[in-house]
């Protein structure tokens, strides 16, 4: 048996529970460093008129010599950060003339000190003449624009038809509809944004060393904005990043900021984000409304389904927005097998914060109105939540769907089974001994994994030059290295963040080697002047297991067979007469044996032993690029490179004097394919449901009129605490993937993804509502659904 | 009592881990920022307002948040970090390792004193797991949904409670 599903202790997890593990601020990249704070727009809206020095105490001044103020016209070398949508909005790395929303970066104050620099920072007084705020999704259609450049706040608007060869001979069709807001929440890694820049006059060149985790498409968009090219821009990322769900995405503008400041200053600046920055300033998961539409027949069948969504991207279009409204595009139909699909799609700027990747990025959305309005069709047809899903989920892969995806292998209905199993579908008893309420729910999803970076291609202007440009791959690079004592060195383009990308990627090596995980070295900092990496690396998106592990894998596949090739020469036989096995290079023939990683070390001592064909000592690289992915043809995209199948269930009670929500049990059963490690599968699932549950309980992003977010410290962002957390039970089936060296899918994002709609059924169910309500389900909203005060929000 | 201005450095003295160290520390510096000038991986700092519980140390005993507590104020105090622990915590280190308890780790300095803490004052009897979630619902992680702490802190306190009974 390999090492490939088995469970290891990881790797990471001695030097952290030692209290030993360093993290991107527990180092110093480069002494002399000056300390940046920003300071930020209070208001949402307003023209900036100037920047008041306000009073700093003396004896900070006096002391601190390196105390600098850098403004937007200290750095009128940068440029704004390019989009896709438009070209006359940009999002400025500080603001110029005018400020859109609360946390705008208006200039950078540096000093010896982080505490002295905030100190100025805080000194300084912005003059703004504040102007009217739009805070909300629907002021944003129908009201004026925010930036006087623009007509309208609506900024993308483009419809998709696919019709199916033949239409659903079905007349006696019923149309149920779901329309729900989905609101903004926040991924709140603990570790918070930390970044070092240096800037050397003599090469023109930047080095930077951030905790960044990708995706490494956007170096190319800091360096533009640092007007170098990506050459010039050396990024280091730091071994182990603290969390990161997508939002550490959302640093890059701030990357290029402070490399700019540093410039500016001719010294090192380091930057560390705030809690509060990172609460209000800088991402958020999109607030975006989608309403939903089937046509069904009597029968419960799913003939037709509309999309309609509109996303809030906040106050710019931060690239790579609009990827969220786009990320599920090929697979939006879901698991639902159903031909006839219309996508309506609109992106609306708004006085918030600029939205980005969040865990499950773009998909949260989706399947609370998807899958609300399956469980509306249920109760109008009367069919049971659970029987409807089973007559409309796919039944044979593979499966193209009419977006563009083609789901690559699954049992959706043994899935649903398994989950009605485990909640207890069947049996439940909605009886309570008080006067609470309880009610079951379920929800079911496709995961993707490795997105296809041609979704820009569909959020282009169709007419537009960047819409022409093929754009297709969701591919890894990976790298192997024997050193001449024989110890092997794997190198990833996928920074961890949590994941246990070491203990995971030595494994898939050891079983290509022969050798104990034990003896193979994981790096996972990445330093873009040195190694290999592509537009598409990165930590997220559920690239690790698909394409990352596949490339690992392939890399070590090359270095085993050159060490077959020298243990056949030292041992008199050919290479496909050797095994390699618990560390020996066997002759199946004679039983001879040799250590197989002294050999790799070895080459190192004396390149005679190197078979005529190769070249050198074992350092191999390996690409994973699946062929199935193009740039998309007539709207039609393969969104990613698998597809996992999810099913999750849960049992709740609502205390309809109170709103008190307490779930009883939850239930996620989920098809990921091959599992490469199971007990990281298990905290995959767990933590990803901590994170949807969260959004789904209270964790929101929310702004009053003005356009002043609510949360602004942890004590108003509550994020979601042990006892807050439901029994969970984790299953799993396994289909492969046909597409991935192990059959592995993606896992990382599915519960995070489905718990809110999962919610939403459960609370609905409870309360006999005729449409799911919309989170965050707290108890103020969760009282007011029980005493009939508006079903939706 | 000495006072300190906002941007003088004074020395304060502390038993940090169990070795005596001189730091020079700001009257506005927290304890937090004082014991990562010296020990920067021993403690993380997740929010720096004391809701996260990444930065938990013991100070003379009880644990506290770091990061609300000035540097100042430890004068000649005891305070230990989960670098400081010493074999005593071994087995509660294996039972996080073998549950898999973190994944980006970022809060385990936290965790780890508090659960120790939590731990040491159980005196033989194995708590229920609500108690358990009580005791670490101080800490915030956002990677593993706890499931995976409670059950390493549940075995060692069946461990520790089968060897003392």
């Amino acid at each position: 048996m390999g090492w490939v599903g088995r469970s290891p202790t990881r790797s990471e997890d001695r030097a952290l529970v030692d209290g030993l593990a360093r993290f991107a601020g527990d180092v110093e990249p480069i002494g002399g460093a000056l300390h940046a704070a920003i300071v930020r727009s209070p208001v949402a809206r307003g023209r900036l008129v100037a920047l008041h020095p306000g009073g700093v105490e003396s004896d900070t001044r006096g002391k601190d010599r390196g105390a600098a103020l850098v403004t937007a016209a200290d750095i009128d070398f940068t440029r704004p950060v390019p989009n896709i949508l438009t070209d006359r909005v940009s999002m400025p790395l500080l603001a110029i003339d005018r400020v859109s929303y609360v946390g705008e970066p208006l200039a950078v104050a540096l000093a010896d000190t982080r505490d002295a620099a905030m100190d100025l920072a805080c000194s300084i007084e912005p003059e703004i003449e504040t102007g009217p705020a739009c805070a909300g999704l629907d002021f944003a259609v129908l009201g004026p624009p925010i930036h006087d450049v623009l007509d309208s706040n609506v900024v993308h608007e483009r419809t998709f038809r696919y019709t199916p060869d033949a239409a659903p001979g079905d007349a006696d069709q019923l149309s149920i509809a779901h329309d729900a807001v989905m609101p903004r929440s926040t991924a709140l890694p603990l570790e918070r944004v930390d970044i070092t820049a240096d800037f050397d006059p003599g090469s023109g060149r930047y080095t930077v060393w951030a905790n960044y985790g990708g995706p490494m498409a956007l170096h190319a968009v800091m360096a533009s904005c640092l007007g170098v090219a990506p050459a010039d821009l050396r990024l280091h990322i730091s071994e182990r990043i603290g969390g990161n769900f997508g939002i550490k995405q959302a640093m890059y503008p701030m990357i290029a900021l402070v490399a700019a400041a540093a410039r500016v200053v001719g010294r090192p600046v380091r930057w560390r984000e705030t809690r509060a920055e990172s609460l209000t300033a800088a991402s958020a998961a999109s607030e975006r409304r989608t309403i939903v539409t089937g046509g069904f027949g009597r029968d419960g069948k799913l003939h037709s389904l509309a999309v309609e969504q509109t996303e809030n991207l906040g106050a710019y279009v931060r690239t790579p927005e609009p990827a969220g409204l786009y990320r599920m595009h090929g697979a939006i139909t879901g698991p639902y097998d159903v031909q006839d699909l219309v996508v309506a799609n609109r992106a609306v700027l708004t006085n918030q914060v600029p939205s980005g990747l969040n865990r499950g990025f773009g998909a949260p959305q989706l399947f609370l109105s998807l899958e609300s309005m399956i469980d509306r069709a249920a109760r109008e047809l009367e069919l049971d939540r659970a029987e409807i899903r089973r007559r409309n989920v796919v039944g044979a892969f593979p499966h193209r769907c009419p977006g563009g995806a083609e789901l690559d292998s699954g049992d959706y209905v043994a899935v649903i089974d398994r989950a009605c199993e485990l909640i207890g579908w069947s049996s439940f008893d909605r009886a309570t001994s008080g006067t609470r309420r309880r009610g079951i729910g379920l929800a079911c999803s496709v995961e993707t994994s490795g997105n296809n970076l041609g979704y820009m291609n569909l959020a282009a202007d169709p007419d537009s030059p960047a819409a022409r440009v093929p754009r297709s791959g969701a591919g890894a690079v990976a790298a192997i290295a024997i050193d001449p004592v024989g110890s092997v060195t794997v190198h990833l383009d996928a920074p961890d963040c949590g994941q246990g990308y070491r203990t995971i990627a030595a494994q898939v090596a050891a079983d290509e080697l022969g050798v104990d995980p034990e003896a193979i070295r994981v790096e996972t900092a990445l330093d873009t002047a040195s190694d290999g990496w592509l537009l598409t690396s990165g930590n997220y998106a559920n690239r690790f297991s698909t394409a990352v592990a596949s490339a690992v894998a392939e890399a070590s596949r090359k270095a085993a067979e050159k060490l077959r090739h020298v243990a056949a020469a030292r041992l008199g036989t050919t290479p496909d007469l050797i095994d390699l096995v618990e560390g020996q290079a066997i002759d199946r023939t004679s039983g001879a044996s040799t250590p197989v990683l002294r050999l790799g070390g070895q080459l190192h001592w004396d390149l005679a032993q190197r078979p005529t064909a190769l070249d050198g000592p074992i350092r191999e690289s390996a690409y994973y690029a699946p062929g199935h992915l193009r740039s998309p043809e007539a709207g039609a995209l393969q969104t990613s490179f698998t597809y996992s199948f999810q099913c999750d269930a849960a049992i709740v009670q609502v205390d309809p004097a109170t709103g008190e929500l307490a779930i009883e049990s939850y239930v996620s059963v989920h098809d990921a394919g091959t599992v490469l490690h199971p007990a990281s599968f298990v905290g995959q699932v767990h933590g990803g449901l901590a994170h949807g549950l969260g959004a789904a309980l209270g964790e929101e992003i929310a702004y009053d009129e003005d356009g002043r977010p609510s949360a602004t410290s942890l004590h108003s962002y509550a994020p979601l605490r042990a006892t807050r957390m439901p029994p969970v039970v984790v299953d799993h089936l396994e289909s492969p993937s046909p597409h991935t060296v192990h059959g592995a899918k993606g896992i990382g994002d599915g519960c995070a993804v489905l718990a809110p709609a999962v919610l939403a059924s459960a609370i609905g169910d409870a309360l006999e509502l005729a449409r799911n309500p919309t989170p965050p389900f707290t108890p103020a909203r969760v009282w007011e659904l029980a005493v009939g005060l508006g079903s939706d929000r | 009592m000495k006072r300190v201005g906002p941007h003088e450095a004074s020395p304060v003295h502390l038993v940090l881990d169990g070795t005596p160290v001189v730091l020079e520390a700001s009257s506005r510096q927290s304890l937090a920022e004082a014991i990562r000038s010296v020990k920067p991986t021993a403690v993380h700092l997740g929010c720096e307002e004391g809701a996260c519980g990444s930065c938990t140390v013991m100070v003379d005993g009880p644990t506290v948040r770091s990061c609300t507590v000035l540097a100042v104020q430890c004068e000649s105090a005891a305070v230990t970090t989960a670098a400081g622990l010493g074999d005593r915590a071994e087995d509660l280190r294996l039972a996080l390792m073998e549950h898999f308890a973190f994944q980006c780790g970022f809060c385990a300095s936290g965790f780890v004193v508090v659960a120790a803490e939590f731990l040491g004052g159980l005196e033989g009897e194995i708590p229920d797991e609500a108690a358990i979630r009580e005791a670490i619902a101080g800490c915030v992680c956002r990677c593993t949904g706890y499931a995976s702490i409670v059950a390493a802190i549940r075995t060692v306190a069946a461990e520790r409670a089968g060897e003392t009974g």
